[in-house]
């Protein structure tokens, strides 16, 4: 079991500053070639004004601090059992080119469900103008015997 | 100014299915992938660790490929990517390389405030449940 004192410990703030081409490359992997994630012109013709980030592109920018937990040495997760069990993302707004979102998040639940932990992140992303875009919330399991 | 949504809210009915589709897995995607999402974790990418030290039969999609790629079949179908609200799952069984994975959705519920919560997942061919008990929420005019 790992220790349930640790719910609430909190990461960040981090930066994440978005970039025109990294929204891109990353509508590209995930198999959307929609002009909005990727034509400026047709960005600047339609009411966003530019080309907006695929809104699972929060899987960079919201979940940093969750990458901060995994290898939190304080809480010494056993990462070779560890698997991304669940995640939900809640969007508020979207993310253009020059946005510079900042993410704090924080352990928000740890338990058990037979032998297996489960230890839960939820990060919140703002932008420059203090504006939610979104939150994330993933679950993490651990088979046989957590921390 | 072109509009991106081409649904409306009072002509979509519960039960309804949102078109599905179908992407064919290829260890390529997983080293782009890498790249774009930044998660570089061998069983990804490097078949020799993915087999030999994480005893897997290949190397696996990531899971949160697969989630954005659940997301843009919900977005295929409302067309304004910031009309999706919400979305969430569990990741289940792990995809191997040549591996077909049909992503899926449909409507359970309207809310007020022309709030459309689908029930969405994915599946292989043999109905193996990759992506389970995932919801999405858009917003339609």
């Amino acid at each position: 079991m790992i220790d349930r004192n640790w719910i609430g410990k909190t990461y960040g703030p981090i930066k994440y500053e978005a970039c025109r081409e990294k929204m891109r490359e990353y509508a590209a992997a995930c198999k959307d070639g929609r002009p909005i994630f990727h034509d400026k012109e047709f960005g600047r013709n339609n009411k966003y004004g530019d080309i907006i980030a695929m809104p699972n592109f929060a899987a960079v920018y919201a979940l940093r601090g969750a990458g901060l937990l995994l290898l939190d040495q304080e809480i010494k997760l056993n990462l070779a059992m560890l698997v991304h069990g669940a995640q939900e993302f809640e969007w508020f707004g979207v993310v253009k080119p020059y946005d510079v979102i900042t993410e704090t998040g924080k352990v928000a639940d740890i338990y058990e469900k037979g032998d297996l932990d489960f230890i839960v992140y939820e990060g919140e992303a703002r932008n420059q103008s203090d504006e939610l875009v979104c939150r994330a919330r993933c679950t993490f399991i651990i088979r046989g015997g957590g921390a | 100014m072109e509009e991106l949504c081409n649904l409306k809210y009072e002509e979509v009915q519960v039960g309804q299915e949102v078109p599905t589709f179908s992407h064919k897995f290829d260890r390529m995607d997983a080293i782009i992938y890498a790249g774009a999402g930044g998660d570089f974790n061998p069983i990804h990418v490097n078949p020799y660790f993915a087999k030999e030290v994480a005893m897997l039969p290949d190397v696996i999609a990531h899971g949160l490929f697969n989630m954005a790629l659940l997301g843009k079949t919900v977005m295929d179908w409302i067309g304004d990517p910031g009309y999706l609200r919400k979305l969430s799952c569990q990741f289940r069984a792990p995809v191997i390389p040549e591996e077909t994975v049909l992503f899926k959705g449909r409507i359970r519920d309207k809310l007020e405030n022309n709030l459309v919560v689908l029930e969405v997942w994915a599946e292989k061919q043999d109905g193996t449940v990759v992506l389970k008990d995932g919801e999405a929420t858009v917003y339609l005019p």
